[in-house]
C-alpha cells in the first residue's frame, strides 16, 4: 500500500473513531435524566403592587394551585409576589394572570422578563451555541 | 523435680514471657479501624435506588432525589426573592415550544453540582466552574455577586431544605459546604 493511501486510511480511521466517541458522549449526556419531568415546566411570577393580607394570599395561592396544569404555587408575602410552575402544554401565563387579577383586591402585574434581563445572570445552561446545536442534532438521531 | 520437668517449666515460662511481647496486630482482640465517615451524599440516602415520584416507572438514587427536591424548592424561593431573582431572570423567561426552560436547566445543573460536591460517584457536573461562572469576564455577569447576595442565597437554600424536612444536621453541613464557595463566587 502506498504511503499516501496508508496516511489517508489512518486519518479516516481516526476521524471515524473520534466521531464515534463524540456520538457516545452525546448519548451519555442526553439520555433521559432525572429532571426529565421538568422539561415542559415553566415558572412564572405575579407581583402585587400593594401589600397582600395573609388570608387573601392564601386564597390566591390555592386558586392558582387548583388550575389545570399548575404544579405548585408559593406566595412571598414580604416581596409581595406569587411564583407558580405550570405545564406549558396545558396552561398559559396570561390566563392565570387574568384569573388572579379578577380575584385579587390588590392591583397586580405579570412579571415579564425582558430580553436584556434574560441575557444577564445565571445562564442555567449554554443554549444555542454551535456545540449545543450539534449535540441536540445527534441526540435527535439517538433518542 | 527432674531435669525434663524443669526444662518444660522453663519453656512454658519463656513462651508466656515472649507471647506478652507479641505485636498488637497479631492479637485478634486488636480494635479494628473505625468505619469511614459517610459522605453528605450517603447521609441523604446515597445510591439506594428508590422510585422517582416525579417520573413514574423510573428509579433514582435516593441521595440525588433528596438533592433535587431541595434544589427545586430553593429555585422557587429564589424566583420570588426580590434580591436574588434578577441574577436568575432565566428562571422566569418564557421559552418557545420545544425549548428547555430555565427552571429545568438550572434544576439539572444545580442538582448535579451538589451531587458531585456532596460525594456522589455516579453523576457528573459539566457546567462552568464557580469562578468563571461569576466573574466579570463572563458576559452575562453584568453585576458581580456581593456578600449580602451570597448570604441571601444561603437563606433561600435553607428555606428550600426546610420545605423538604431535611434534618437540621444535614442542612448545617450543606450550608457549610456552600460557604466554601463564597470566595470563588463573591468577586466584588
Amino acid at each position: 500500500m502506498s504511503k499516501l493511501k496508508r496516511t489517508l486510511l489512518i486519518a479516516l480511521g481516526s476521524l471515524v473513531l473520534l466521531f464515534g466517541v463524540l456520538v457516545w458522549h452525546v448519548h451519555l449526556v442526553t439520555r433521559p435524566k432525572p429532571t426529565a419531568h421538568l422539561a415542559n415546566i415553566q415558572l412564572a411570577r405575579i407581583d402585587f403592587l400593594e401589600p397582600l393580607s395573609y388570608p387573601e394570599a392564601s386564597t390566591i395561592r390555592r386558586a392558582i394551585a387548583a388550575l389545570p396544569g399548575v404544579q405548585h404555587a408559593r406566595v412571598n408575602l414580604e416581596d409581595q409576589n406569587v411564583v407558580y410552575s405550570y405545564d406549558r402544554a396545558v396552561q398559559d401565563q396570561q390566563a392565570v394572570f387574568t384569573m388572579v387579577n379578577d380575584l385579587s383586591s390588590v392591583p397586580c402585574e405579570r412579571l415579564v422578563v425582558t430580553a436584556e434581563a434574560d441575557a444577564s445572570g445565571c445562564p442555567a445552561m449554554a443554549k444555542g451555541d454551535a456545540q449545543d446545536r450539534l449535540g441536540r442534532w445527534i441526540a435527535g438521531l439517538l433518542h | 523435680m527432674n531435669t525434663l520437668m524443669k526444662a518444660a517449666l522453663c519453656s512454658a515460662l519463656l513462651a508466656t514471657a515472649f507471647s506478652g511481647c507479641k505485636k498488637d496486630d497479631d492479637d485478634p482482640m486488636t480494635p479494628t479501624p473505625p468505619a469511614p465517615t459517610p459522605t453528605l451524599y450517603q447521609r441523604l440516602g446515597g445510591t439506594t435506588m428508590v422510585g422517582d415520584p416525579a417520573n413514574p416507572g423510573q428509579m433514582i438514587e435516593q441521595g440525588y432525589l433528596g438533592l433535587r427536591s431541595v434544589v427545586d424548592s430553593t429555585i422557587f424561593v429564589i424566583a420570588g426573592d426580590a434580591q436574588l431573582q434578577p441574577y436568575f431572570a432565566v428562571l422566569l423567561a418564557e421559552v418557545g415550544s420545544g425549548d428547555l426552560t430555565g427552571f429545568a436547566a438550572l434544576s439539572e445543573n444545580l442538582t448535579e453540582f451538589f451531587a458531585v460536591a456532596t460525594g456522589s460517584q455516579n453523576y457528573n457536573y459539566d457546567g462552568l466552574n464557580m469562578v468563571d461562572a461569576h466573574n466579570s469576564a463572563n458576559a452575562r455577569m453584568t453585576g458581580l455577586v456581593t456578600n449580602a447576595d451570597f448570604d441571601q442565597f444561603i437563606v433561600d437554600l435553607v428555606a428550600g431544605a426546610a420545605q423538604n424536612n431535611v434534618p437540621t444536621d444535614i442542612v448545617t453541613d450543606i450550608g457549610a459546604l456552600v460557604e466554601t464557595l463564597r470566595d470563588p463566587i463573591v468577586q466584588q
